[in-house]
């Protein structure tokens, strides 16, 4: 009989987390804007400095998932290399989105 | 192939052609399982209902021909624009994908069958029946009149009074189920039921197209269904969610509608750019270019599709940072779509392309769809947008994205597997001229109608005035729009033809490399004799001899072993073989389920809600019935799966199909809970006329004792997981008690919610939204008490040891997120309340 099934399902993951977090970061810029504003305006904190935090928090936690997927990437087994090499294309393309889509957050009038 | 070999295959066809293939009875074909059949029955619907939407197309067309027309008066035209858009969105294009991925993914992938074969069924006569419910209406003359995308508050009762949005909801909703039905069949499918052998690098292009838009409908049809829901008690009951008056808001509808309606036209499109992929290295004559890429870029593009939907309310006043956010979005998704494009042009320079007819159709389809796609940079941009908005620019680029990046590439599809079908092929005169008359009537009709929007027409008005520039641009259109009608016409002409009269088709008539041409053409009823092990990319061009060694046996599970229809089941990214599918036979249970959910719809509908809840429990009853016949009753043996492989039948595996099946529902249904909590936390912080009158009465010992039933039903059903585990029979039932007490405490702690702490639901959207969430976390709790129960009984009848756990296991997950969900719900309702009257 053969073996029992090989934990690679987990491997898929790597196919969605760059741009898991690229969502993320969009929901976050876009959702903590309207609140936000609403305490920028009672006088609270400052919008732009805290959406710049979430946009730069979101961005370095991309750069280290891109790391980590190189480094595995070029560790691949055969069977793995293909997956690992999309997750990686992925990984980059989501930091690059993520660059785009927050970039009006640090150029246009916020409230 | 020898005469040996030639009646050895033979041979096996007799055995597994009646094996697969629906009773031979009087209503047997009403018990089909089987995809192929399912599949057709899809394709074969949507066609008649793209047949019914282009009639209704042709009637505004004539309406719009000449200024001050009178064919159709103000009704009349509501009633047939709302349902050309859902006929075609709702009843055609989404039914389309599912039929063609229901009929072509098994094959593509070197299987026998689906994951869930009755579930396929039962989303067939969903999506028959909720279609049927409005053609009915249609007929009647109280279709929907409020546009495909429901708008409130024109869909609201004060300004809809009639019954037409209700049979939009209703009935949406009933077709939408197939929808979500097809989405996990797919996502489990994808994942688990491939050939040995066919890793995810392996795998053809299609079925990733397919995977991913499955992905996409998953978290994509929720909002709608979840916003129809509450239009529709809002309608019935009073509920305000979109009513300012009562601190609700019109906003939340549209984007709830948007959240699903702007992934739907991605939905729509991955499948069709699935076919090109497909079609065009065929017609190059060498492997598509940068596989890994078209991957990559398709991933990319779904997630980047749920960044869009506001750009379809750039004119609502939401603020001007935001509509930023979305504009970015909107351009970013071109890059995805763009890689695709570059990727077939390449594939197109490097090879020899033959032009073929569906390379014909090809050709109409890049044309067309990268108009539309620069159309959409346009309306990206914000101030571009606010100039055209609801124009007749709108409708045309939208007709170019729909048609260009749907219809042509199905055109191109359906004669492309013409010979799978049907098993013939025929001369290709017809339908070249079909082309050319679709082709040019598109472009007339809709090329011009840029130039109508330009000039001011706004969408959606029955008639115009004279001397407003209008008449000409519209004459066109409607010429053009005829022409084109002819051209469909001449299509099904030629299908009927080629059916009738068409020589038989040779097998792989197109030299093709993947694996649906490895079969006998027309398909059998259990595709392949047996399955390949596949090495490469396209199987058919890597192994000549392919379906002569399939057809004699050769592979994986040749025949069948005790009259059981089965397929393999693999590692979901290596496509090692780790299991043996068990698939069921036919059965009436999807029809009958069908049936009574329409049934309950169709109460509610007539307000006659006694009898929706009657058919609600009915339908309960059907599921657990259904449930009762998965799994084994006894120890299995490990079953020779050929090549080497010995391999344990699906019960007795960890990561079954059941398993994956359990965690895709969980996605959806927590897409589902996600967009309810947004919709209550979008209420509270945008709706006008908040703070509501009243909030929660302060119950702490309630919430407690609730959160605490919650967490102790989680806890159990794991408690259980692990007594199963060590044979422990005793315990197992003990821990499925105390599982089933608890939940019965939590939903009692849940509905105590809206009967005796939240104020009415009818006077304040707050109180709506609290009875929405506690409902939602009662029927969760419920749900995990009845499914305790069951479990006990299965348990008692011998369907359950440590090996045999998967129903344990499916408690378990479930009960987990009922747990889950519960405890946000208890958060949102009596905590944030605090918050709020800070």
């Amino acid at each position: 009989m053969t073996a029992g099934p090989r934990p690679t399902n987990s491997e898929a993951a790597g196919l969605v987390a760059g741009f898991a977090l690229w969502s993320l970061a969009f929901l976050a810029l876009y959702g903590g804007h309207g609140t936000l504003c609403a305490f920028e305006a009672e006088g609270g904190t400052d919008a732009r400095a805290v959406l710049l935090g979430i946009w730069t928090t979101i961005l370095i936690a991309q750069a280290a998932l891109i790391l980590w997927f190189a480094r595995r990437w070029r560790a691949s087994p055969a069977e793995l290399r293909f997956i690992r090499l999309v997750s990686l294309v992925l990984a980059i393309a989501a930091m690059a989105a993520t660059v785009w889509t927050g970039l009006p957050v640090a150029t246009l009038t916020l409230c | 192939m020898s005469e040996a070999a030639h009646n050895e295959a033979l041979d096996l066809h007799h055995e597994l052609e009646p094996l697969y293939s629906p009773p031979r009875t009087r209503f047997g074909f009403l018990a089909a399982t089987n995809h192929s059949i399912v599949g057709i029955r899809f394709m074969v619907t949507a066609i008649a209902f793209f047949l019914i939407g282009g009639v209704l197309a042709m009637l505004m067309r004539a309406q719009l021909a000449g200024p001050d027309t009178q064919f159709l008066d103000p009704g009349q035209y509501a009633q047939v624009f709302t349902m050309h858009g859902t006929v075609m969105m709702f009843l055609f294009a989404i039914p389309m994908i599912e039929g063609f991925a229901l009929y072509m993914l098994p094959k593509l992938l070197g299987s026998r069958d689906l994951a869930f074969p009755r579930l396929s069924a039962f989303g067939y006569w969903c999506y028959l029946f909720g279609g049927l419910i409005l053609l009915t209406a249609l007929l009647l003359g109280v279709a929907p009149d409020s546009g495909w995308f429901m708008y409130t508050p024109l869909a609201s009762k004060p300004f809809s009074p009639g019954i037409n949005s209700d049979i939009w909801l209703v009935g949406i909703t009933v077709v939408e189920i197939s929808a979500v039905c097809a989405a996990i069949e797919f996502m489990v499918t994808v994942l688990k039921v491939r050939t040995g052998g066919m890793a995810l690098g392996k795998m053809p292009l299609l079925a990733w197209y397919l995977w991913v838009t499955s992905a996409m409908m998953l978290v994509g049809f929720p909002p709608l269904i979840l916003g129809s829901i509450m239009l529709e008690v809002e309608r019935a009951f009073g509920l305000p969610f979109f009513d300012p008056g009562g601190g609700g808001d019109p906003l939340l509808w549209q984007h709830l509608f948007w959240l699903f309606g702007h992934p739907e036209v991605y939905i729509i499109f991955l499948p069709a750019a699935g076919v090109v992929s497909t079609l065009l290295p065929v017609f190059a004559g060498r492997p598509l270019v940068g596989y890994a890429w078209i991957v990559a870029a398709l991933i990319a593009q779904a997630f980047l599709s749920f960044g869009l939907w506001v750009h379809h309310m750039f004119t609502t006043g939401i603020p001007h940072l935001s509509l930023a956010f979305f504009s970015a979005a909107s351009l970013l998704v071109v890059v995805p779509t763009a890689v695709q494009v570059f990727a077939w042009l390449a594939t197109l320079l490097k090879g020899r392309p033959r032009l073929e007819l569906p390379m014909l159709w090809l050709y109409g389809f890049f044309f067309i769809f990268v108009s539309g796609g620069l159309t959409g940079v346009m309306v990206a941009v914000v101030p571009f947008d606010w100039q055209v908005h609801d124009t007749h620019f709108i409708v045309a680029h939208l007709h170019y994205v729909l048609v260009g990046g749907f219809v042509f590439p199905v055109l191109a599809g359906l004669y492309y597997w013409m010979p799978q079908f049907i098993g013939r092929r025929g001369d290709q005169g017809l339908g070249r001229l079909a082309f050319w008359l679709i082709f040019v009537g598109f472009n007339l009709t809709f090329m011009i109608m840029h130039l109508t929007g330009l000039l001011g027409m706004p969408r959606r008005v029955y008639t115009y005035a004279e001397g407003l520039g209008w008449e000409i641009p519209n004459l066109v259109s409607s010429i053009g729009g005829f022409v084109m009608t002819i051209g469909f016409a001449l299509v099904v002409i030629d299908i009927l033809v080629q059916w009738r009269f068409a020589a038989i088709s040779p097998r792989n008539p197109w030299k093709a490399g993947t694996l649906e041409w490895a079969m006998p053409t027309p398909a059998p009823a259990y595709n392949f004799a047996s399955q390949p092990h596949v090495t490469a990319r396209e199987p058919m061009a890597d192994e000549g001899d392919l379906p002569a060694k399939l057809a004699t046996g050769g592979g994986y599970l040749p025949g069948h072993r005790g009259g059981q229809r089965d397929t393999l089941g693999v590692d979901g990214v290596t496509g090692e073989p780790e299991q043996v599918i068990l698939l069921p036979g036919p059965t009436y249970l999807p029809l009958v389920t069908a049936a009574t959910i329409t049934g309950a719809a169709l109460c509610f509908l007539f307000g006659i809600y006694w009898g929706a809840a009657l058919l609600a429990l009915g339908v309960l009853c059907c599921g657990l019935r259904w449930l009762w016949d998965t799994g084994l009753r006894h120890e299995p043996e490990p079953i020779d799966a050929g090549l080497g492989k010995l391999l344990l039948p699906h019960p007795a595996v960890a990561q079954s199909p059941g398993w994956w099946g359990m965690i895709f529902t969980l996605v959806f249904d927590a897409t589902f809970f996600a967009s309810l909590l947004f919709g209550y936390l979008f209420l509270w912080t945008i709706a006008p006329n908040w703070p509501p009158p009243a909030y929660i009465e302060p119950a702490p010992v309630i919430a407690a004792l609730t959160a605490l039933a919650l967490g102790l039903s989680a806890f159990a059903a794991y408690r259980a997981v692990a007594a199963n585990t060590r044979s422990d029979a005793g315990g197992t039932r003990l821990w499925l008690i105390v599982t089933g007490l608890a939940s019965f405490a939590a939903t009692a702690g849940l509905i105590a919610i809206p009967v005796f702490l939240a104020p009415s639901p009818t006077e304040h959207a707050y109180g709506a939204a609290v009875l929405m969430l506690a409902a939602y976390g009662a029927l969760h709790s419920g749900l995990t008490a009845v499914g305790a129960g069951f479990v006990s009984l299965r348990l008692a009848r011998g369907f359950l040891s440590p090996r045999r756990s998967l129903d344990l296991r499916n408690l378990a997950l479930f009960g987990t997120y009922a747990g889950a969900s519960g405890a946000a719900i208890l958060a949102a309702v009596h905590l944030m309340p605090l918050v709020g009257s800070l």
